[in-house]
């Protein structure tokens, strides 16, 4: 036998008897928890606007320097509604980056309009004033700006580009919920700004989301659509709406989280520069670095692959897995797959040219710093034995 | 002073210290509910990650096991299960529905290109009229048909698979009042395509908000659970996925509720019966009764109201209750189809003549979790005493209604 050190994959024991995922689950102090769910089994109101939704909402807001917060049941239905309130009339077409969440097409498709995809900036991976400028036409009815997972894409050019041509601006912030960017907090940007609070992201209510502004009007309107448009008991003002509310269990979680904040953020922080620290003595894999100026969140750990790593990534990924390292690909151009409804899909060409070259790497509250080295480890065996083990696979 | 001033309309003091909402609000205890979340924290599964997590796999086999379906699938609420059962039955076209449903009934269908066509109810139980339905199949260019059962009532549901098969169209329901109750012996839930329940707070099972899609067709249930959100889809064409997910505490929460079920239905047929003894002798006051089930879960209390023999409007009623602090309700209002867009829809005159005298004349009394026997009789008293008292009570409310 070689010197090839025990990968899983060769059917070794992996290394992790649990697995390490990507995802966040933070898991807040469970008393905080139970503190706050006292509170609606003191009033016996468990949904429908309760005391927990309403502070939530003020304390989101003053989290995100803006005038109002609407909390919703997902970051999904949340952006079905900013982009149903906010679409120009008679448009169709809204443009949104291929390279992203992977149900953004989905979500427009549910708000009745049709995906107009365009490309990414390669060195923020977000969209552009550029790359928007390519998509935009006379059908254009509103531009839906992700936040890469790493960084922000240029929000301030994007909400001034919006506003010269009098095209509605959605930020899509569900991973940029801590930062700034030019000095200002994320959540002010363009009309209005979405975040998801899925147990996957920096804060956990189990399932929910919530939408930002400093319209009132606006805000006023999207918390009558996410209740049947009614407003009070008995008076319907929107026709197009449908249950999107954040239950009182949902929101006692989410408050328990958001008062854990800061603290969070420095766990992720050790743990990043641990991944940096390592990351600099692996040739082939670059760390894409959060900076500091945009007041990161140091939670997702995404990679470059480079020319000189040895293996391909799917086959990093697959040997990753097979030792309960649950790494993915950076996003799955959208374009990639099929579907029952119309999108328009131009040539894409950075998109194409970069798909293939970054992945994420474990991090949040299922991975302690311990198994940050040995993550490191691994990579480094890889690095070191990739020919070897590429060999290995070709004869098996 | 005189005997008038013993209602709060007139001039006394309320007879509720607090506000006695409509609603179930059956909810667990503390204890139970403080072990399900520890055991959650310790798991750290707090939703579908990859994979529906354990309690809400559970809380799903439960509910088939209770509705003897073969798949049941947890929701965050009843609306997005309908949404995305009209979008897999995908009848995009002319739906008939009820106006005399909850609003979110009817705006389900917007969201996947359906267009409501308002069918009428029958006067006595309230659910969708057969004939209404069956003249609007003539009509033509009809797709679906989406059944709402009320009030912890059923449709006929026999008689209107027949129809649907006659026309060739899809059936299928909204049983959002309806969990639990049964048709000789067959429970809702296991009728039309798929029936969709909802587990809000002010339905007999609650996980807060929630809901879930009932069906026993294998393929199609694939498609649902694909579409609530929680797999990635694999190759070949996806589907347009939308975000339905259950938590796993609303699933723990679902899960003691299944196991209080009989106990609460028990207390709600109790109330019932309390209810409808004590109002049953009113002048022009008519408790609705359950025709079509041969189990009903009681966990409606609704009244029609006779304006010349009760003395007063069923807002003047509501009037004389809210003062009370009894929030008792006018159920469906304003109706479906006079809200804005659905009033644009063209109708028949008189298509929908039993919907708006019922719009008119109904109203819904606190049952559940949140009202006692004392408060039944006081609630039964002050209806019984605005009966009496209705002409004073009118010239009492009448400068109110002038401005």
């Amino acid at each position: 036998m070689s010197g090839l050190p025990r990968f899983a994959v060769c059917g070794e024991k992996p290394l992790f008897a649990e697995a390490k995922p990507t995802g966040n689950l933070y898991r807040p102090s469970i008393e905080k928890f139970l503190g706050y769910s006292r509170v609606f089994y003191q009033s016996k109101r468990y949904t429908d606007e309760g005391e927990l939704c309403r502070l939530l909402e003020l304390r989101l807001a003053e989290f995100h320097a803006v005038e109002r917060a609407i909390c919703v049941s997902s970051g999904f239905w949340g952006h079905v509604l900013a982009m149903a309130a906010l679409a120009l009339p008679r448009r169709r077409e809204i443009i949104t980056p291929a390279f992203g969440y992977r149900r953004s097409d989905d979500m427009i498709a549910w708000a009745g309009f049709v995906p107009h995809f365009c490309d990414v900036d390669p060195e923020t991976l977000g969209i552009s004033v550029n790359t928007i400028k390519a998509a935009l036409n006379d059908r254009t009815a509103l531009i839906l700006a992700p936040h890469p997972m790493v960084n922000c894409c240029d929000a301030q050019g994007i909400e001034n580009f919006g506003r010269e041509q009098g095209i509605p601006v959605v930020f899509d912030s569900v991973e940029a919920a801590y930062r700034d960017y030019n000095n200002r907090r994320i959540g002010g940007f363009g009309d209005a700004e979405v975040f998801s609070t899925h147990s996957t992201k920096l804060l956990n209510s189990f399932e929910g989301g919530y939408i930002t502004t400093n319209n009132g009007q606006l805000a006023d309107r999207l918390g009558h659509m996410k209740r049947f448009g009614l407003v009070g008991a008995e008076t319907v003002k929107d026709g197009q709406a449908l249950n999107a509310k954040l239950n009182e269990v949902h929101a006692a979680m989410a408050l328990a989280s958001l008062d854990e904040v800061d603290d969070q953020v420095a766990l992720h922080r050790r743990k990043y520069d641990l991944y940096a620290a390592g990351l600099r003595n692996i040739d082939g894999l670059k760390l894409l670095e959060h900076k500091e100026s945009q007041r990161p969140d140091y939670r997702l750990i995404v990679v470059r692959i480079g020319a000189s790593w040895p293996l391909s990534r799917e086959d990093t990924l697959r040997l990753l897995e097979a030792e309960n390292v649950l790494a993915r690909p950076y996003y799955s151009p959208l374009t990639n797959k099929v579907v029952e409804y119309p999108r328009v899909c131009p040539e894409l060409p950075v998109t194409e040219a970069i798909v293939q070259d970054f992945m994420v790497l474990p991090s949040g509250a299922h991975v302690s710093e311990d198994d940050v080295e040995k993550i490191i480890d691994i990579l480094t065996n890889i690095r070191r034995h990739g020919s070897e083990l590429k060999l290995r696979w070709k004869t098996e | 002073m005189t005997g008038n001033l013993s209602l709060a309309v007139l001039g006394a003091r309320p007879r509720f210290s607090e506000l006695l909402p409509v609603g179930q609000f059956y909810w667990p205890e503390w204890e139970g509910y403080e072990n399900a979340a520890r055991g959650i924290f310790l798991r750290r599964y707090y939703t579908a990650q990859r994979f529906a997590g354990p309690l809400v796999v559970e809380f799903q086999r439960r509910l088939q096991e209770f509705l003897g379906v073969k798949h049941a699938i947890a929701i965050r609420n009843a609306t997005n299960g309908l949404m995305i059962a009209t979008h897999t039955l995908g009848p995009s076209g002319k739906v008939i529905v009820p106006s005399w449903t909850f609003i979110g009934t009817i705006q389900s269908l917007l969201w996947s290109n359906c267009q409501p066509v308002f069918c009428d109810i029958d006067p006595e139980s309230q659910q969708m009229s057969l004939g209404s339905v069956r003249r609007l199949l003539d009509g033509g260019e009809i797709k679906g048909i989406l059944g709402v059962h009320l009030w912890g009532n059923a449709l006929p549901v026999y008689e209107l698979e027949m129809l649907a098969e006659e026309y060739g169209v899809a059936l299928y329901y909204d049983a959002a009042h309806a969990f639990g109750c049964r048709v000789n012996e067959r429970a809702i839930g296991t009728f039309g395509r798929v029936e969709v329940f909802s587990f809000h707070a002010t339905n007999i099972l609650s996980t807060a908000e929630g809901g879930c899609i009932t069906t026993n067709d294998d393929a199609l249930a694939a498609k649902l659970r694909a579409m609530r959100g929680d797999h990635v889809s694999g190759a070949g064409v996806s589907v347009q996925s939308a975000t339905a997910r259950m938590s796993e505490i609303q699933a723990a929460i679902g899960l003691m509720m299944l196991d209080d079920f009989g106990r609460n239905r028990r207390n709600n047929e109790e109330q019932h019966r309390s209810y409808e003894k004590r109002l049953g002798d009113i002048p022009g006051i008519r408790i609705l009764k359950h025709s079509s089930v041969t189990t009903s879960n009681f966990q409606n209390v609704v009244g029609v109201i006779d304006n010349s023999a009760f003395g007063l409007t069923r807002d003047e009623l509501l009037a004389v209750l809210r003062a009370e602090n009894v929030a008792a309700e006018r159920h469906f209002y304003p109706s479906s189809h006079a809200v804005s867009p659905f009033a644009d829809i063209a109708r028949e005159p008189g298509q929908l003549d039993h919907t708006e005298s019922a719009a008119r004349s109904t109203f819904q009394l606190p049952i559940g979790a949140r009202v006692t026997a004392g408060a039944i009789e006081q609630i039964c008293d002050i209806v019984h005493e605005a009966h009496l008292h209705s002409k004073s009570i009118k010239s009492a409310l009448a400068p109110l209604a002038a401005t």
